[in-house]
């Protein structure tokens, strides 16, 4: 389900996904946090078999599950911090973000889907990242943040490292 | 067109050759041509993936009668399911006809087994029922077991629903094979009155490397945390700082702990450390109902202890920072695909789940923050490796003081051992190399 808006706020609610994947393309990961509430959930969920997803963060198994801001800034502080190797270096990253569309909208939150595939790119070989994700965007103090990303990832067999920059 | 290779040094020399083994020295050198040479893989294969015992699945996986999941044991693909009679079977995931794969997703419920190339169909229990044309198409009866019915897997047996399985029949009885660690098997699923089960989603990962820096690892490296995880030690003291934060078993400075590394014979190894901080782990709260049916040593051990168990050569039990099957198999001599699943007790309360998956998805998911250094490293070693002037890994560490037998502490758990030495122990190494020739040449040892 799709609702409408005017174009303005259109352009703000879409410039915050495109803002988040310019951040991470661009190593600007302090912008990048500051996208996100302090209460932010950030969850990838995990597969079970072809076509079932499991769904319950709390009973089943995730490959992503934060439900703070702090918990990214540990992931943001680890990969940063040239002290773990499977980000010594870190990749080159790329991400095309699009198909998006406005699932619900109130005064001061505003639900999106987005479509999006990374190229990362290290020891001069590519790797693909393909899936969608849900977003809830709240506004506080004039500013939307990102207050839930839900992500679904396509190939969610990881290639030696699957990291917040690879999604 | 490549060039034809020269027959390597262990080729004329015999696979013995490829270890210089002095443990009272303290010397044990590995010639790295073992991570890196296709025609060991072949044997690997052979002897050890299509030749012996591998883990396979857990019970809990396959609950209800027509469930089943694809594997690959070795080269080969393989169903496991439990039958519409209950019994859980290993078939060769191929139609005897013509050899077109029967299951084609990783898992699912099925009452029988249809081709869906020429509509062969088989029951759940590997007997033909239905073969095209069968009454004009054969000048003879065909047998439905032995001519057209589905290829078993010879040996396919539970410990404690640990399903364990071999693609040769010439093999010991399981628990000949498990040895000590089957005790150590028990203090995992002993803390689950209702029994273990696997949590729902799982997490794989590939890395460029040989399957047995994998199992190095995990099964005795005792030494790499500090490094290795120093990015993960160093999230687990900012999270000290926040309250409500699900909170990190604590790993670094293992060797200052009450621990050591115990080899159980043929391959078997594991580490054990005193946790500093147990009432982390979401089992601890069961403390005082464990001690009462199984005695205080053996609760402290199941709700305190980390605890590795590596049983060769594809099965990590891991009962430490989370509670886990890590399970690898090889792709090619260089990349090696790892699954993880998260077990807990059935009916586990909310609170504590919560904790067991956190913990679960911050370090061994693929997406954790232990798995990515893991896998980084292996790839790095498999690059070195083909550093072929430094032709030898410098293992040794812990030899010279090594306990030959069981210790004093394995003793109290009632677990045999065949040696033990301190964290980091590199005898756990040796043992897995042991077992390695044992399986390749048997000859030779």
């Amino acid at each position: 389900m799709t609702v409408e808006t005017d174009f303005n706020t259109w352009q703000t609610l879409t410039g915050v996904l495109h803002e988040e994947a310019a951040a991470l393309d661009e190593q600007r990961w302090d912008d990048w946090a500051n996208l996100f509430t302090d209460d932010c959930v950030y969850w990838v969920q995990a597969w079970q078999g072809e076509h079932e997803l499991a769904n319950d963060p709390e009973r089943d198994v995730s490959l992503i599950y934060m439900d703070s801001k702090a918990m990214i800034e540990d992931r943001l502080w680890r990969f940063t911090s040239g002290t773990a190797p499977a980000a010594i270096p870190l990749p080159r990253t790329s991400h095309l973000v699009g198909t998006v569309t406005l699932q619900a909208m109130s005064e001061t939150e505003a639900e999106l889907r987005s479509y999006w595939q990374v190229g990362a790119y290290r020891f001069k070989e590519m790797t693909q990242t393909a899936g969608r994700s849900y977003y809830t965007l709240r506004l506080e103090d004039g500013q939307w943040r990102i207050a839930r990303r839900r992500s679904i990832l396509i190939n969610d067999q990881t290639q030696t490292a699957l990291d917040l920059y690879h999604l | 067109m490549n060039a034809p290779q020269q027959p390597s040094s262990w080729q004329r020399e015999g696979l013995a050759s490829l270890f210089d083994r002095r443990p009272d020295e303290g010397v044990y050198r590995i010639d790295r041509s073992i991570y890196t040479d296709p025609v060991l893989l072949e044997l690997e294969m052979e002897h050890i993936f299509e030749g012996s015992w591998i883990y396979v699945a857990h019970e809990s996986q396959i609950p209800d009668n027509g469930d089943f999941m694809t594997i690959t044991m070795g080269r080969q693909p393989v169903i496991i399911n439990r039958d519409m009679q209950g019994e859980i079977n290993g078939f060769i995931n191929a139609c005897p006809h013509r050899g077109a794969r029967l299951c084609r997703t990783e898992l699912g419920n099925k009452k029988r087994f249809v081709c869906t190339y020429h509509g062969w169909s088989f029951a759940s229990s590997g007997e033909a029922q239905w073969i095209q044309r069968e009454g004009d198409g054969y000048p003879q009866p065909l047998d439905h077991v032995n001519d057209v019915g589905l290829k078993r897997v010879p040996r396919v047996e539970s410990y404690r629903g640990f399903i364990f399985a071999s693609l040769s029949d010439e093999v010991s009885s399981l628990a000949d094979h498990l040895l000590g660690t089957a005790p150590y098997i028990d203090m995992l699923v002993d803390q689950a009155p209702e029994g273990l089960e696997v949590l729902k989603g799982y997490s794989s990962s590939i890395y460029n490397g040989n399957w047995k820096l994998m199992l190095e690892n995990g099964g005795g490296d005792g030494l790499h945390p500090d490094y290795a995880h120093a990015s993960l030690l160093g999230v687990a003291n900012r999270k000290l700082e926040r309250a409500g934060a699900v909170q990190t078993m604590q790993i670094d400075k293992m060797h200052e702990k009450r621990g050591g590394q115990w080899a159980f014979g043929n391959g078997h190894s594991g580490i054990w450390f005193n946790f500093p901080n147990p009432e982390n782990r979401p089992i601890y709260k069961r403390l005082p109902e464990l001690t009462e049916i199984h005695g205080q040593t053996k609760a402290t051990w199941m709700t305190s202890v980390f605890r590795n168990l590596s049983v060769y050569p594809n099965l990590h039990l891991l009962d430490q920072m989370a509670t886990l099957i890590r399970t690898f198999r090889p792709l090619s001599v260089d990349r090696t695909e790892i699954t993880f699943y998260c077990i807990a007790p059935v009916n586990e309360p909310r609170e504590e789940r919560i904790k067991r998956l956190r913990q679960f998805e911050e370090f061994f998911a693929g997406s954790g923050m232990g798995t990515p250094d893991d896998n980084a490293e292996f790839e790095e070693c498999q690059k070195g490796a083909e550093g072929r002037n430094l032709a030898t890994s410098y293992l040794g560490f812990g030899l010279h003081n090594r306990h030959e037998g069981t210790d004093e502490v394995a003793k109290s758990v009632g677990i045999d051992l065949a040696h033990s030495g301190i964290i980091g122990y590199e005898g756990c190494t040796m043992t897995q190399y042991d077992r390695w020739l044992e399986l390749l040449a048997p000859g030779e040892v």
